[in-house]
């Protein structure tokens, strides 16, 4: 009997506009603005503006509003968790991937064959999304961001008292976060809630509205302020936000001496870390880390395993050494970032 | 050991020597009087630990991870005891303290090393596993530059640096007299017939401009040797080598330290003679990356000590005394001293020739200018309105492009931080090829150097050892002391004081110096 993922091939494609599903016509986290796109989450290297209908959590949609204002897409269908929605031949539906809030593992069903598109995903608990949910299948596209046995992400807990222990040698200097406005802020903020930190917190612009969208959707951040309304505050010994992409110089005069600080997994590796020149790294990641990559692939058990971006090689080495098939798919418009 | 873990990872990411210091401090206060001992002999590496050979340890590990995953996590990291560190299975965790590690590394029978290392590996976290492998693959240069370990200390205890300074190298680690005084529970350890080091005095930079308004009389003026600034401390029970920061390098220098002297501390350069010449100062590099002094070595690069100041003579401070009664001490007391050698002070002269004599000294080989001391100064630590002034000859310029690149020394080096620079010249056959003219440390911002490492890695040609050399490409913008004939390079000429700028990316390697405008630069 043939296996049902060798069908899969047939009918789920890797185009120039991305992954894309003949038999429904349509795509799943389209490079390129297309007629009805799937959304598994709303990191700009899945989420793109400009699509006609799309389909993705409220949560989601929200973010992409947030965003990309009315370039969001001309008609926005929300989904809700397991809720199945044929489109054509073609059923599917949305399971929690535990990356930032709302985002989702999309399961296709197709003559038979089950295929999970996860997206980008973790195994930790976070305490701003819900958690993994693991989703039987005969194929499992996954993530590799992670992807090389180097990458063990540490507790959560040790990183933020390492954090601690910095704050403590130095009271009075800033502390300056670099983290991505939509998922990675959010989670930090609430991890330093988590840890006892109640303290106000100072956020950029962006970030400052990506947190009130997490505030209404449900979850507490405490105090958060808007470093530009309140621009005759010291920032002495206080916690600042910043995206990636923003300098600091905004801030240069209230800020003096501060202590810049990134999250991320690639800190795990020494070389990389210095990369940045950051004072602070904190080895702390939304993704999948190499332990609880394979574990995933144990537990899900697909026929069959489409590795995307990051460290194909090494991921699909690990499946074939034990006796799964694995296949690398080459999706354009993904960064080596780590949104 | 969680908290020396936390500190090394401080201190590998801190952003100023001031950051440092309060990181050092604050462990200090944090753990127990066993452990501190141990971790200041660590990070100044003065401690002994055997060292254990990488490649019989990395075979252990290939027993139990897959060779594949370990070569694609090797390429990723670069760095192998990293890698080893990361990818190392822990068995099972266990508290293991800072003192255990060192002893039982210290008791291990010889060859069963490795075996000790293995199983601290097996119990420990990879932060942690990173610490043992540093500990046991450590190379000499400090993982915290000495001085910083002092005023730490200093700070933590509530004393003078500078006291602290002054016993520190009577004491080898784990330094349980010094931290009993420094806690108060014990009497300043004695240092009666112990080589102390004193603080050193520095000199300020001489102002051009002001040419017209010194007095060349007032000063005594002698060559500023292409050197190591050190101090020979000499006593009873032992003679030490010192850097101006007060690093011990006495095993790097038997050569230069065999003089007999009783009670005294002197001070000059320290530098490598050949043939009778005294060699730039880049020649002192491979005795100063050595744990000690090889015969071949001191044959190949004999160093010697050239004295141009005394501070305590034959058990007397003379630090009071000026130095023209110093000076005089200096010239009375040697004689014809062997293996050393009182600077000469040069001829007395008019303003407008002390400029002649800052130039004629270009012409000399191991000379980078000119030092200038007040006759009428004592001998103080605060450089007191320009007591002492260095002359030096204006750095000249070149660009130079990549030909080779090395990890920085130091643990906490994982980058490419040593480059070596070469020169454009046309071969017989009119091709132009880059010749090598001098090695830089470079010093730049990390965000640059990080920038550097990333154009090495997808530029790397050949590995040797260490060493990567490059696809010629990346330019430099460098600055230099003098342009010297080098008998040993192929390109004939080697640059002192060679020091990397900027770097020049949008600059393309064809337009780099050529060897010909370099021989134009030669003195
Ligand atoms: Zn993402």
């Amino acid at each position: 009997m043939q296996r049902a993922s060798h069908q899969a091939e047939s009918w789920l494609k890797v185009t120039r506009k991305g992954l894309y599903c003949e038999p429904g016509d349509f795509y799943v986290d389209p490079a390129l603005a297309v007629d009805r796109a799937l959304i598994t989450h709303a990191h700009g290297d899945h989420a793109r503006p400009g699509n006609k209908a799309v389909l993705a959590t409220k949560e989601t949609l929200r973010f992409m509003r947030l965003r990309y204002g009315k370039r969001a897409g001309h008609h926005l269908q929300a989904v809700t968790l397991g809720e199945v929605i044929s489109i054509g031949p073609v059923k599917v539906s949305f399971y929690p991937a535990g990356h930032v809030l709302g985002s989702c593992q999309i399961l296709l069903e197709y003559k038979g064959c089950r295929v999970v598109v996860s997206g980008d995903y973790k195994r930790r608990p976070d305490p701003t999304t819900l958690d993994f949910e693991v989703v039987p299948c005969h194929v499992f596209i996954t993530e590799a961001t992670f992807g090389l046995p180097v990458f063990e992400h540490p507790p959560v807990e040790s990183e933020l008292e390492k954090l601690t222990h910095v704050r403590t040698c130095f009271p009075e200097r800033t502390l300056q976060v670099s983290a991505y406005s939509l998922g990675k802020c959010q989670r930090l903020i609430a991890e330093l809630r988590r840890a006892g930190i109640d303290e106000p917190i100072y956020l950029h612009g962006s970030q400052y509205h990506h947190c009130e969208a997490y505030q209404e959707l449900g979850v507490n951040l405490g105090e958060l302020r808007s470093v530009e309304s309140c621009l005759g505050e010291t920032l002495k010994g206080a916690i600042v936000f910043a995206p990636l992409n923003v300098l600091f110089q905004d801030y240069a005069d209230r800020i003096l001496d501060p202590i810049s600080t990134s999250a991320s997994g690639w800190l795990r590796v020494r070389s990389k870390s210095f990369m940045g020149s950051c004072e602070l790294p904190l080895i702390i990641s939304d993704h999948v880390d190499w332990p609880e990559l394979t574990q995933t692939i144990e537990e899900v058990n697909p026929e069959e395993v489409w590795v995307t971006h990051g460290s194909e090689e090494a991921t699909i080495h690990w499946c074939r050494s034990h006796q799964r098939r694995a296949k690398a798919l080459s999706l354009v418009g993904r960064g080596d970032g780590e949104e | 050991m969680k908290a020396f873990s936390l500190l090394l990872d401080c201190l590998s990411h801190a952003s100023s020597d001031e950051a440092k210091i309060v990181y050092l401090r604050k462990y200090l206060q944090d753990v127990s009087a066993s452990e501190r001992g141990y971790a200041v002999g660590i990070v100044t590496r003065e401690l002994n630990l055997p060292a254990i050979r990488l490649p019989l340890l990395k075979s252990r590990l290939l027993d139990r991870v897959d060779p594949k995953l370990f070569e694609l996590s090797l390429s990723f990291v670069t760095d192998l005891s990293e890698t080893m560190a990361l990818l190392w299975p822990a068995i099972a965790e266990k508290p293991i303290s800072l003192p255990d590690v060192v002893t039982r590394l210290n008791n291990a029978e010889k060859g069963e090393e490795t075996a000790v290392v293995e199983d601290l590996l097996n119990h420990l976290p990879a932060s942690k596993r990173w610490v043992v492998l540093k500990l046991v693959t450590a190379r000499k240069k400090p993982i915290i530059a000495p001085r910083l370990v002092k005023a730490a200390l200093a700070r933590w205890a509530g004393k003078s640096s500078q006291e602290v300074a002054e016993i520190w190298p009577t004491l080898p680690p784990p330094y349980t007299e010094l931290f009993e005084w420094l806690e108060g529970k014990g009497e300043r350890p004695d240092v009666k017939g112990r080589a102390v080091f004193l603080p050193m005095q520095s000199a300020g930079n001489f102002d051009q401009t002001k040419l017209n308004q010194i007095k060349s009389q007032d000063f005594a003026v002698a060559r500023k040797w292409d050197g190591l600034r050190v101090q020979l401390s000499s006593f009873e029970q032992e003679t030490k080598l010192f850097t101006s920061e007060g690093d011990d390098i006495t095993a790097l220098f038997p050569d230069a330290v065999k003089l007999t002297t009783d009670n005294s501390v002197f001070e000059g350069d320290l530098v490598i003679v050949r043939d009778g010449e005294i060699q730039p100062a880049n020649e002192l590099q491979p005795r100063l990356n050595r744990k000690s002094a090889t015969k071949k070595l001191q044959e190949s690069h004999p160093a010697r000590f050239i004295i141009d100041d005394v501070l305590i003579l034959k058990g007397q401070d003379v630090r009071s005394r000026i130095y023209s009664q110093r000076y005089e001490d200096l010239e009375k007391y040697f004689g014809d001293q062997s293996n050393c050698k009182v600077t000469k002070t040069l001829p007395c002269l008019d303003e407008p020739t002390l400029l002649d004599l800052r130039k004629a000294t270009t012409q000399e080989r191991g000379v980078v200018g000119i030092r200038l001391k007040r006759w009428d100064a004592p001998y103080e630590e605060k450089n007191r309105a320009g007591c002492w002034l260095d002359w030096l000859n204006p750095p000249k310029e070149a660009r130079l492009v990549l030909l080779y690149a090395e990890k920085g020394k130091g643990a906490m080096s994982p980058l490419y931080s040593e480059f070596t620079l070469g020169t454009l010249n046309q071969n017989d056959a009119g091709e132009t090829l880059a010749l090598p003219v001098g090695k830089s440390t470079f010093e730049g911002d990390k965000e640059e150097l990080a920038s550097i490492n990333q154009w090495i890695e997808n530029n790397v040609v050949e590995r040797f050892g260490p060493v990567r050399s490059v696809n010629l490409g990346l330019v430099f913008r460098v600055t230099f002391g003098a342009v010297q004939p080098s008998a040993r390079r192929k390109s004939g000429l080697i640059l002192t004081s060679l020091s990397v700028e900027q770097v020049l990316w949008e600059e393309s390697w064809i337009e780099a110096t050529t060897r010909q405008e370099l021989l134009g630069l030669m003195d």
